[in-house]
Parts: C-alpha cells; structure tokens; sequence
C-alpha cells in the first residue's frame, strides 16, 4: 500500500534526522583522524586524537542501531 | 586570520579548532548563538565556520549578525542537511561556502585554504592601495597635491566596483593612465584593458572597430572582426574622446549599456558582453551636450561615477615628483648616468604653466636628458627646452644661487 502525502512527509522528515543524527558524530569521526595524521606527521602523540575518534565512532553506531530500529519499527507498526 | 567556529557539538567543535590550528588559522569556539554574538564582540574574527543549526538559534542569522558589524566577515555553513533552501539563504546571507555533515576534512582544507588565500590577496592589494596613495603613486598615477589626493581616492573608490566611470580632462593630464590604474587596481586587472580612441578613427569605422562585424557585411569585410567591446570581455574598455562618437553611434552604444548585448555589424545574433566602461574627453561634458556632441541620455548612463583630472598648473607641487619619475624612468631605460635635478632646474620647471600638461612635462624631462652632459640636470638645460615667455611665473624665479623655499623638492619615497 502506498503512504499518504502526510505519511511520506514524516517518514522523509524521520529518515532526514537519522542522517543527521549520525552525520554529526561521522564528522568528528574525520576530523579527529585527520587531526591524528597531522599529528603523527609531526611526530607528536596522536592517541588522544584516535582516542576521541573511537569514542564519535561507537557514538554514530549507537545512534544508527536506535535510528534504525526506530525507522523500523516505524515501518512495521504501518 | 581569527576564526570562530559556532557548532553545538563538542567533538566536532574541538576537531574543527584542531583543523583550523593546523591550517594555520587562530581559531575560538562557542555552543550557541548566545555565546556566538558575545564571542564575535570581543574575539572579532574574519572568519565564522557555523553549524546551521544551534540549540538556542538560527546559524545563518549569526553570520548576518557579524556580517553586519563588519561586511569584510567571510563565513562557512556547516548543514546536517542538504537543503536548497538553506543554501540558497546562506549565499544570500554572503556565507562563502556552504558544508554538509558528514565533514571530509579534505574539503574542509580546500575551502579554508581558498578563503585564506582569497583574503591574503584582498588585504595586500589594499596594503597596496594605502602604501602606494601614502608614497605619491597609485598605479601610474603620481602626484601629492591636493587635488591628485583627491583623484588617488576617486580612483581607489570606483576600483572595487564595476560603475561606469566619465574621466574627463585637458590633454595631456593622464585620462588614460588613471583609466588603466582604475583597470589595474579592479576584480577584472586579469582580464584584457583595452583603449580605443572614438577621435582617431574614421566615423565610418567606429562602429565595426568597436563592435566586430560579419564577413561580407560591408565592402572590403572579407572576414569576420572581433570588435574592441569583445575584445575587452572579462575586462575593461576605455572610449577616449567619446564626444567624437556620431549621434548614431552613441545611441547603439547606450543599447549596448543597456542590455548588455551587442550585435556585429552585417550579424544578426545578440551577443553579451561583459565590459567595465570608462569613457573619456577633453571636453567639458555638458558643454557637449549644448553643443550636440554628445547626447545627454548617454552622457547620463556613463557619467555614473565623473573623475576630473586637474591641469599640472592646477597641481604645481607634483612637478618635481613627476619631474624626478620621469627622470627615473628614463635613466633606466637609457642608463646614461644622469642621477638627478640641480634644485634650480625644478624650479623653472615650477615655474612653467606646461598648457601641454604631464605629457609636455614628460617630453622635456626626455629631452633634458638627453641634452644633458653632467650627472644633474641643471636650469640652463631646462630654460633652452621650454618656450621663450611661456611661463607666466618664471620671473618669480632666480636666476641663481640657492632655490627658493617655494618650490617643493623631490621628496624621498619610502620603501
């Protein structure tokens, strides 16, 4: 069965927040390896930098399986 | 360059700071737009990298708000979604660019690096500006009066724009040059300058020179021309003697103000054009006018930003500075050892009423170099050069001895 026009709107509205959701941590995720690269090529200790990475990383992950299972559970409650 | 970075979440915000750091910026933090508008009073950064979307506020907004303080503020918007709307209002807010989350720090690099680069280039052509305006030359333009200061700010003004400049001045006293400073100093200096006298060229043949024509659209058209308005795209198109122009062709010329557009002679397609017009005369403009030499529609549509240069004998004090420039740069062409000005020869030089202005000027500063034996000039030379009793104050000159306080010696240039 296809949605309604209102229907749509919220799913369309429901999977643009989980992009976000888990845009924003990817994108300390880079930055934090970029910033442990530079780092390395200079010689400094770059741990701390690959420290926070990992912790942004499991963070998106986290936020993917709640976003996931609320987009899906959202799809069979349909 | 200080920039500010406004993002809600912490771990973005301190890898940014890191970037930023390490792409050699000078970078300050804040989680809100509260924070935002505190931190762009106090820190007052070039730079503004924010998050769209902040817990207490509108990430566009805050950039406006800084913007606003200062119009030279660049800005980056970070967005967690793309949306056209949003990046349609943040161009419009004046943002420089616009970055979707996930963050590629690659990205992140080049568009960093271009803005540095862009703002690098914009504050020395502006260092450039002061120094040149502080030291008696902008561009080709030399000179310390009062009235060339005058000038050096019109000039300096109408460079950063693209508005139709009406030079207007005796012959003689750098139309050309000041329109080639206003080329120089401009957004469009990369592109083409391109001069065109409207009083050098036969009437019936202004209007294919400036606008091209069509193969076969006339006698003697065996193939297709570029006129000087393509020739100049990009750039810059100076039409010196403008009220030499025919009526017919001023008024296809303001059409092409106008609509941007031109057609080739014997052409039949419309084709843009994207010119910066300085125009040019000797005339006074409105006495033109009157005179039906130039029409008053178009006169109108080119006198958007009027530069009047002054005669040399409206601005005597620049003589020795443009004496002794001319004198440079002659020396380093020929290399015949002349190094300077006895002070009494800048005094006649003073002296002289030069009707035939710098360009006069110019020409008996190449002859006196050329006449002269020693390593100075000296005022016989310069007094055999210049027309018995042309100069309505030489009588105020002495013939000898020291020179009088009156007349202003070269002054040393700063480096």
């Amino acid at each position: 069965m296809t949605d309604s026009p209102l229907e749509s709107a919220v799913n369309a509205d429901s999977l643009r927040r989980f992009f976000h959701d888990v845009a924003t941590p990817l994108s300390a995720v880079a930055l934090h390896l970029e910033v442990a690269n530079r780092r390395a090529q200079r010689g400094e200790d770059p741990l701390d930098a690959i420290g926070t990475a990992r912790v942004e990383l499991e963070r998106a992950l986290k936020l993917f399986e709640t976003g996931r299972a609320s987009l899906i559970g959202k799809a069979t409650s349909d | 360059m200080k920039v500010l970075i406004v993002e809600d979440d912490p771990a973005i915000r301190r890898g940014l700071e890191e970037s930023i750091k390490d792409l050699g910026g000078n970078p300050q933090s804040v989680g809100t737009a509260k924070d935002a508008a505190r931190a762009i009073e106090e820190f007052k950064p070039h730079v503004l990298i924010v998050d769209i979307h902040l817990p207490d506020g509108d990430g566009i907004e805050v950039f406006r708000a800084a913007r606003e303080a200062d119009p030279d503020r660049d800005g980056i918007v970070i967005s967690g979604q793309a949306s056209i709307d949003n990046a349609i209002e943040a161009l419009r807010a004046g943002v420089s660019d616009y970055l979707l989350k996930p963050l590629r720090p690659a990205q992140l690099e080049v568009v960093f690096k271009r803005l540095a680069e862009r703002r690098r280039l914009e504050s020395e052509v502006e260092a450039l500006r002061g120094e040149l305006q502080e030291t008696g030359k902008l561009g080709d333009l030399i000179g310390r009066s009062a009235p060339m200061m005058k000038v050096f700010e019109s000039v300096r003004r109408v460079s950063r724009t693209n508005a139709p400049v009406l030079i207007t001045g005796r012959s003689g006293t750098g139309k050309e040059v000041a329109a080639r400073t206003i080329h120089r100093l401009s957004r469009r200096s990369g592109m083409p300058f391109v001069a065109f006298n409207c009083g050098a060229i036969s009437p019936t043949l202004i209007e294919s020179e400036l606008f091209g024509h069509e193969r076969g659209s006339f006698t003697g058209a065996d193939k297709r021309r570029v006129g000087y308005f393509e020739e100049a795209a990009g750039g810059t198109l100076l039409l010196d003697e403008i009220t030499e122009m025919g009526s017919d062709l001023q008024v296809k010329l303001l059409r092409v103000l106008e609509d941007r557009t031109l057609r080739r002679v014997g052409g039949t397609q419309e084709l843009r054009v994207d010119v910066r017009l300085i125009s040019a005369t000797n005339r006074d403009p409105k006495e033109a006018i009157r005179a039906g030499k130039l029409r008053e529609d178009l006169y109108y549509r080119l006198n958007v930003f009027p530069i009047a240069l002054p005669t040399l004998a409206e601005r005597r004090e620049d003589i020795p500075v443009l004496a002794e420039h001319f004198r440079k740069t002659i020396e380093e062409q020929e290399g015949a050892g002349v190094s300077g000005w006895d002070p009494r020869a800048l005094e006649v030089l003073s002296a002289h009423d030069w009707p035939g202005n710098v360009r006069e000027l110019r020409n008996v500063v190449h002859r006196a170099y050329v006449m002269c034996e020693g390593a100075k000039v000296g005022p016989d030379i310069v007094r055999a050069l210049l027309p018995k009793g042309a100069g309505k104050r030489e009588s105020s000159v002495r013939r000898g001895g020291k020179p009088s306080k009156s007349v202003p010696k070269v002054a040393t240039r700063k480096k």
